[in-house]
């Protein structure tokens, strides 16, 4: 809401300037969003009459016109069209400058010389864009010194004004918290012009209505706060004021000004009506003398004395302050409220704001200065619970997957409806600014996947994002936010910058993307997890896989379907990790316990084994632990293979034992013996042979 | 020649006959060849019996000196050529130590999450635990718990997104503050228990442009005890931004106002870029607004059944996207969730 601090100093005797104005409004609470200091070196402008126009002889779109400033004739080109003979308008004279600095010399116009130039507003600096020259009242004296009669040298105060202060959204209101005990309400004291009355409403962003009593009513408005509503018979003009509750106003939202609209909302003080009628009734007689003003009463809102019950100690423990009653009863008395016995009567312009003492409270520390109240730090200097499990979980996975090479993401949690998984369970946003953003992610592959595009997109050789969010969705009565871990990657574990003799590409391949699945685990020791293969449909059929920790899942692992990708305008693989971090968090936890470890060397045996393709691995593993628990200490692979040679469903591994006995130095005797009678098992449990 | 001639022709001889050996092998022979059981020094004391009493202990000392000169020169030639070997084999392990390198590639954090962690730190470290709440709220927890009804002109500053459920009945909203985690943990609270909480979270308002985006990052932070303080809420925050912003840069509390909170205040800290003369960052104010606080309304407290006159409270709230925006000088908020590696990479 815009100010005319001309405006404000008719109301209350302020000798600041506008950027103290500004710096005492916001330490007070009244933010100030802008200054706008208008003419500030605009001078040189004068009334005068058109007594003749000429056409241009060289264009068509100029005029030339005779300008009477009341003693010389001025010869002025002007461009503009709404210009007629007889009509009186401002114009800068050479030597003037106007309102955005530019000083006027004599100069031609396509051949024809102009000495000065006719304005419109906005060479005046009272509006931002006008239609044309403006045309003065044919009342108005030539030869008036513009810049001094027209007030064009002002400071206008953008204010953002609060929901809770609803009397400052007027002049009077301004004023009253500038100088709230020497102000100026008597309203014949200042007389404004017709003229002034629409330069001084156009300055505060209000568009003039057609009519004067019309003008005087919005004046009046922005003056005092209160609507006013005008009447125009032939015989007279009405004049009321109503009076609204606001509550009754927010919830009906009747069709009016919206200037208007937005003081009732806020609330006006209920006792300005009858000071708004008198000064608009006075305006009007003093600006259209023949016309008869009916004054119309209209119902009065009956507000009961409101009282607030405070105590001084209360509201010094509250702040932090130890002031004495007398300072505070001080500043309530200079705010307007009537302070007897501890309790305090609320000026009628605070009645809707002010409710308990902490209200009260408020305006002691703006008016003593949120500045003058010391600072201390909490009494309870220590933390009142832990962080909670996910958080401590989402920090050490969020530290941890940089290192690995991974980038943080951050994607909004709307997507467009068709990348739903389940529409059915969806949750759709009502108002959404766009249908790309009108459903709530029931998936973080939804949002990761548009980002893996627009990299590759834009140029970047590989992507390896990773972002801890929610997800949403319906489950049965309830709305359930699952916090997942989301990995999106389109390279190998490492991308070499150059390929050299000891350097292989790596291709993205299953396998890494199972090892940063242990990786991460690793933080969650206690887990122990199995992988099975996927149902997923977005997922690629054979190289991937569910995560479970014993029968719950908790995530999923593996290349994306490349029809998957496909819909996102993605042609190389991407390979996908999702855990459920909410879930995990739950999963019951053993706590870790030393084990004491054997202080025995480790003997290896490798074995190269000849097995049908489609034997996992795992299966081999558990069929040599089942055999010697005791010594086996752990199973290797380190070479994996298949060929034409090998026949066509064959493949080859080598494998590595590590023998350990817990109590013992193994000697080679018994290491042979354990060695040979576990390959015998093997071969006869499993379809395999010794190579 | 006597055997002391002997002698100090060998001190002579020696040391440049040391000192031109090549390998760790022939030195080792000159070695055995001069101070070896069957070596040079051996040979000469043989002599010692046909010397005179008189005589033999000056030879005794004189051949121990040269023994130990001879010693020393030896060990110290070993080091040299045991040095010069491994220089010669190294030698051979040319490299270009301008060639590119070869690491680990290092991921980056996110600006937004780097800011966030950066705020949540300094308040864990002064006793903030942190707590964390749903996105997807009702009009109760978001608005009215909040002190703030319906039809409240507060509610315009919230522009809200809402939620059509189907076959949930309760109206639903994208929450537009964290502060509904405020009333969620209070309805927890026994009767004296004092609340220390940080709640981050993403918040969402229906409104966008380069400095808005439908979805950002608020922390809430909340205190509740027997009289707390206007001036401890003044504290703990100018703690928080001396440690975010400079231990020297200004920091100012104006009046503000939220349903929520009163009293209300808006802090606000000296521009990072002018240091208050006033730029375009700051709008020309010399001050950047960082976050919005004040005094537990007392109408909460009566929302979730906690006694006004028993307890009080501060609680504050502040943008994580905003504080990033202005640390690292960002003009355009999409670029957060654009997730263009080459912004990402730069953090
Ligand atoms: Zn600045």
């Amino acid at each position: 809401m815009k100010f005319s601090l001309n405006w404000i100093k008719d109301l209350a005797p302020i000798t600041l300037g506008a950027q103290d104005v500004a710096d005492k409004l916001t330490q007070m609470g009244i933010e100030v969003e802008g200054i706008h200091r208008c003419g500030q070196n605009i001078k040189g402008i004068v009334t005068g009459k058109i007594q003749a126009i000429h056409p241009h002889p060289n264009a068509d779109k100029l005029r030339i016109t005779e300008f009477f400033d009341g003693s010389t004739t001025h010869q002025i080109v002007t461009g503009a069209q709404n210009v007629q003979v007889g009509d009186i308008v401002p114009a800068s004279l050479p030597g003037a400058v106007i309102a955005n600095g530019m000083s006027i010399k004599p100069s031609a116009l396509r051949g024809v010389d102009s000495f000065g130039m006719l304005c419109s507003q906005v060479e005046l600096g009272i509006a931002e864009a006008s239609e044309g020259i403006w045309i003065l009242p044919a009342d108005t004296a030539l030869g008036l010194d513009v810049v001094s009669a027209f007030e064009l040298q002002d400071d206008i105060l953008d204010l953002a004004i609060l929901p809770n202060r609803g009397d400052c959204q007027s002049i009077l209101g301004i004023a009253r918290e500038l100088s709230p005990t020497s102000l100026n309400l008597d309203p014949g004291a200042t007389h404004p012009t017709p003229l002034m009355i629409t330069i001084r409403l156009t300055r505060c962003g209000i568009t003039p209505a057609k009519t004067l009593p019309e003008q005087i009513a919005q004046y009046v408005l922005h003056e005092l706060g209160q609507p006013l509503e005008v009447t125009l018979t032939p015989t007279k003009i009405q004049l009321s004021a109503p009076q609204l509750d606001p509550i009754a106003v927010r919830k009906s939202k009747p069709k009016m000004a919206q200037e208007s609209l937005v003081r009732y909302e806020k609330g006006i003080d209920p006792n300005v009506a009858p000071v708004a009628l008198t000064r608009a009734a006075a305006l009007i007689a003093a600006l259209t003398p023949n016309q008869s003003i009916e004054i119309q009463d209209s119902a009065p809102l009956q507000l009961p004395e409101k009282w607030i019950p405070y105590s001084a100690d209360a509201i010094n423990r509250l702040l932090g302050l130890s002031l004495d009653k007398t300072v505070i009863d001080g500043i309530l008395e200079q705010l307007g409220f009537t302070s007897i016995n501890s309790q305090a009567k609320v000026p009628s312009w605070r009645y809707y704001d002010i409710q308990e003492w902490p209200c009260l409270a408020e305006e002691i520390a703006r008016i003593h200065g949120l500045d003058q109240i010391p600072t201390s730090l909490p009494d309870n200097a220590l933390g009142v619970e832990p962080n909670t499990a996910l958080y401590t979980l989402t920090q050490k996975l969020e530290a941890l997957l940089p290192t690995l090479g991974a980038t943080q993401l951050c994607t909004l949690p709307m997507i467009p409806p068709q990348h739903l998984q389940n529409p059915d369970a969806a949750l759709i946003i009502q108002n959404p600014i766009s249908a790309e953003e009108s459903a709530m992610r029931d998936s973080l592959l939804a949002s990761a996947l548009p980002i893996v595009s627009h990299n590759l997109r834009h140029g970047a050789s590989y992507f390896d994002g990773f972002e801890i969010a929610k997800i949403y969705h319906k489950s049965g009565d309830n709305i359930q936010e699952e916090t997942q871990l989301i990995i999106v990657t389109t390279s190998g574990p490492q991308q070499a910058p150059y390929t050299g003799p000891e350097i292989a590409q790596n291709k993205l391949h299953f396998s890494h993307l199972k090892g940063r699945v242990e990786t991460l685990l690793e933080l969650t020791r206690s887990i122990q997890v199995s992988f099975n293969k996927s149902e997923d449909p977005r997922m690629h059929p054979v190289q991937s896989a569910q995560i479970l920790s014993g029968k719950t899942l908790i995530g999923t692992l593996g290349l994306l379907h490349p029809q998957t990708s496909q819909k996102f305008d993605i042609d190389v693989p991407v390979g996908v990790i999702i855990l459920n971090l909410s879930t995990i968090v739950t999963l019951p936890s053993k706590g870790l316990k030393y084990q004491p470890f054997s202080k025995f060397p480790i003997i290896e045996r490798d074995i190269a084994l000849l097995a049908p393709r489609d034997l996992s691995f795992e299966r081999i593993v558990q069929t040599l632990q089942k055999n010697k628990p005791k010594l086996l200490k752990n199973v290797q692979l380190f070479d994996l293979y298949s060929d034409d040679k090998l026949g066509p469903d064959k493949k080859s591994l080598a494998i590595r034992l590590q023998y350990q006995d817990p109590d013992t130095t193994l000697t080679d005797d018994v290491i042979n013996a354990t060695h040979q009678e576990l390959v015998q098992k093997l071969t006869l449990t499993l379809p395999v042979s010794i190579r | 020649m006597s055997i002391l001639n002997t002698l100090d022709t060998l001190a002579d001889t020696a040391p440049p006959q040391i000192q031109a050996t090549t390998t760790l092998q022939e030195l080792e022979d000159l070695r055995v060849q001069l101070l070896g059981k069957k070596g040079q020094l051996t040979d000469i004391l043989k002599g010692m019996a046909t010397v005179s009493n008189e005589e033999r202990p000056l030879i005794g000392q004189k051949a121990n000196h040269i023994k130990t000169q001879l010693q020393d020169a030896l060990d110290q030639r070993k080091t040299q050529l045991e040095a010069a070997a491994w220089e010669s084999e190294l030698q051979g392990d040319q490299t270009d130590i301008t060639l590119p390198s070869r690491r680990t590639r290092l991921g980056k954090r996110h600006p937004t999450n780097q800011t966030l962690q950066d705020v949540i730190a300094c308040f864990t470290r002064l006793g903030f635990s942190l707590k964390e709440g749903p996105d997807i709220e009702t009009d109760y927890y978001n608005f009215e718990a909040l002190n703030i009804p319906e039809h409240h002109p507060a509610r315009a500053m919230h522009d809200t997104f809402y939620l059509n459920t189907g076959y949930l009945t309760t109206g639903h909203v994208l929450r537009t503050h964290t502060s509904p985690v405020q009333i969620h943990e209070m309805e927890k609270l026994e009767p004296g228990q004092a609340l220390k909480i940080i709640v981050p979270g993403k918040v969402y308002r229906c409104d966008a442009d380069v400095t808005h985006s439908p979805c950002f990052h608020q922390v809430e932070g909340l205190y509740v005890d027997k009289n707390v303080s206007f001036a401890q809420l003044k504290g703990t925050l100018s703690h928080f931004l001396k440690e975010m912003f400079g231990a020297k840069r200004q920091v100012r509390f104006r009046p503000s106002y939220f349903p929520f909170t009163e009293p209300s205040t808006e802090v606000d800290v000296a521009c990072f870029k002018c240091s208050g003369k006033g730029c375009n960052l700051c709008k020309q104010t010399g001050w950047l607004e960082i976050l919005g606080a004040g005094m537990v309304n007392r109408n909460v407290f009566r929302s979730v059944k906690l006694d006004p006159d028993q307890v009080t409270g501060f609680a504050f709230g502040l943008g994580i996207e905003r504080i990033a925006m202005l640390r690292y000088e960002i003009n355009d908020i999409r670029l957060f969730t654009e997730n263009d590696y080459r912004f990402l990479e730069q953090f």
